[in-house]
């Protein structure tokens, strides 16, 4: 596992890419995917310090993918992100995912400096 | 006729009485003669009918064996009563006593009793009607009778030319007017003016013999409001099949219109509402790729140290965060209107929150706004999101302002309701019981009904563009919703605006979620 190494699941290509790059400039190791399984796949090759992924996907969703990691990677730090509003039962899925084990949440749209104190501070914390 | 002498027949006398007997048999009525004692004397044809008896079965025996207890037992006493006081209690008139078959059923006659001294022997002659189907129709009258009294539904008769001929309980109630005002009056009294041709219209219908069946229209009660009302309305046939008048049905849909406006706004905010939960969702993706990119672009510029090169672009920079933060909060507040965005819901002292909001309101009222707060002793606690409760008060606050540009005075009162089930057609959303209310009213220009029936929709302002989101109303909506309440709105252009808040109590102290 890198320390520095972070894995970004996002299936919005333009979301994920201005994640990647606000934390690559910041000096991270950034490793991107755009679904559940090609991010659990990334995982297991190499599994990161942080994991940030996106609640609200198609097929498998962040939910999925923070139960599936919690249960094989119980070292990698999960960071939650969701735009919310699509669906109706939405409501609490950031609260649906501290409970399944992210260690934090944050709701879209994201303020790009909170968002990296957040994942510096996962990275950091023991 | 030469001669009365029953005592001393003639060949004359008999001819006489036979033709009496032969008149007497051919009567509709029965006719039975006793003497003093109760003896049964005559029984013609029509009691042979009734009573089931040949006359021959009868005649010597007494009159009490046609009755059933307890007159039966009581009749001897009559007589001898009437022999020895002369008082009588039914002679010379008539009355509805029951009669007893040979088959030992019963039913009603009307009976009158007569006497007549014939040579010195007293006899009594009773006539007898046979009055079960009178009486059968007088009880399916009264049940029909009954039927129309009990009905919420005005049901009315009148004239072919329009005079009220009957006017039920429900009738009273529909239009206002009770029954002795209407009566003998016409029926244009109920009718709004510019409506009357449609009444010429039903009788033209109604003299053709056609029904009109749940025509809705516009009728006018007594107090002057018109109101929406179904009517059903047939002819009523005469003996002879002509049409001789109409009865007319006539159902208040004031309640029914009501609910049925209720079940289309909320499914048009339920609608609305999943729209814009949608948009929100891509609408925040997009501000996060904005925001991540004009941070990452004055990252890199910082990284260059060309700070002072760019300070243009920066501020054009600076002017797409701005832009884009604004873009964030209007989303934020879309949310709250959609319910996604989690509301921070704590117990709030409703009169403690409306003092606290009393100076912010004054700043945002301006100086020719007076503020009136009436605070009612029971108004107590409610479970909701406090600064969202604030901003509720100062977006109603702004509204009321901008209908008094002239100044006014707002009104704040909170209290305690209790509501019933009369409330449910105003109220369909809220369960019967014990609500906290705030009401917020302003004596401004007040609204149109097609303005007020739209307020809470989201983007729906009547505000200049650029001056209004049209988001407050419907956030205000959602706020109080998602706190499992309902709010109200009531206004007519002149008359002010008057928003009623209610939500569920909770105990102080109760732990919030």
């Amino acid at each position: 596992m890198t320390q520095k190494r972070v894995l970004v699941i996002d299936d919005e290509d333009s979301v994920r890419k201005i994640l990647c790059d606000n934390l690559r400039l910041s000096g991270l190791d950034v490793a991107a995917a755009a679904s559940a399984d090609e991010g659990l796949a990334l995982l297991v090759s190499d599994p990161p310090g942080v994991l940030i992924t996106d609640i609200i996907m198609p097929g498998k969703s962040g939910l999925d993918v923070i139960a599936a990691v919690r249960k094989s990677h119980p070292q990698v730090r999960i960071l939650a992100i969701s735009g919310g509003g699509r669906i109706k039962e939405n409501d609490d899925l950031l609260e649906k995912a501290l409970t399944a084990g992210a260690e934090a949440v944050l709701a879209k749209p994201l303020d790009l400096d909170e968002f990296e104190r957040t994942v510096f501070r996962l990275l950091e914390a023991p | 006729v030469t001669a009365e002498a029953p005592h001393n027949p003639t060949p004359q006398d008999d001819s006489y009485r036979l033709r009496l007997e032969s008149i007497l048999d051919n009567i509709v009525d029965g006719l039975i003669t006793i003497d003093e004692k109760g003896a049964i004397q005559s029984f013609n044809k029509a009691c042979e009918r009734m009573f089931g008896y040949a006359a021959a079965e009868v005649l010597g025996r007494n009159v009490n064996m046609l009755m059933p207890e307890p007159y039966a037992g009581q009749h001897d006493g009559y007589i001898k009563n009437y022999r020895d006081t002369g008082r009588a209690k039914i002679i010379g008139i008539g009355r509805e006593v029951e009669a007893r078959r040979k088959d030992g059923g019963t039913f009603p006659i009307d009976l009158s009793v007569a006497e007549v001294n014939i040579g010195g022997q007293r006899i009594f002659s009773g006539i007898v009607r046979d009055i079960t189907e009178r009486k059968k129709a007088e009880k399916t009258s009264a049940l029909l009778s009954a039927l129309v009294e009990s009905s919420s539904d005005a049901i009315i008769s009148k004239t072919l030319d329009g005079v009220i001929t009957s006017w039920n309980k429900g009738a009273e109630q529909v239009f206002g007017y009770a029954s002795s005002e209407a009566v003998g009056r016409n029926i244009n009294m109920v009718i709004p003016p510019e409506r009357l041709p449609e009444e010429t219209r039903i009788i033209g219908q109604l003299a053709r013999g056609e029904s009109i069946d749940h025509f809705e229209t516009l009728r006018r009660r007594k107090d002057g409001k018109d109101i929406p009302v179904s009517l059903t309305v047939s002819p009523i046939f005469g003996p002879g099949g002509a049409i001789i008048g109409a009865s007319k049905v006539a159902r208040d849909m004031t309640e029914r219109n009501l609910q049925d406006e209720q079940l289309r706004h909320a499914q048009k905010m339920e609608a609305v509402g999943q729209l814009t939960s949608g948009v929100a969702h891509d609408f925040n993706n997009l501000l996060t790729v904005v925001l991540g990119n004009t941070r990452l672009i004055r990252k890199m510029m910082a990284a260059q140290q060309k700070l002072p090169v760019f300070a243009d672009i920066a501020e054009r920079i600076q002017d797409i965060d701005t832009a884009a933060h604004r873009g964030a909060d209007l989303v934020r507040r879309l949310m709250i209107f959609t319910r996604q965005r989690p509301l921070q819901k704590t117990v709030v002292d409703v009169n403690a929150c409306v003092e606290e909001t009393h100076g912010l309101l004054a700043r945002v009222l301006g100086e020719h706004i007076k503020v009136r707060v009436v605070a009612g002793k029971d108004a107590g606690c409610v479970r909701i999101d406090q600064d969202q409760f604030i901003n509720a008060f100062i977006n109603l606050a702004a509204n009321a302002r901008d209908a008094m540009p002239q100044g006014g005075t707002l009104t704040i009162e909170t209290g305690r309701a209790a509501l019933g089930e009369k409330d449910k057609a105003a109220l369909p959303e809220l369960a019967p019981g014990d609500y906290t209310f705030i009401t917020v009213s302003d004596t401004g220009t007040g609204m149109p009904e097609h303005i007020k029936a739209r307020i809470f929709e989201p983007f729906f302002t009547t505000k200049p563009a650029g001056q209004g989101t049209g988001l407050g109303l419907s956030m205000i909506y959602g706020l109080i919703r998602d706190s499992g309440g309902y709010i109200q709105v009531d206004s007519a252009p002149g008359r002010g605006t008057t928003f009623r808040i209610y939500l569920p109590p909770c105990e102080p102290g109760v732990k919030s979620a």
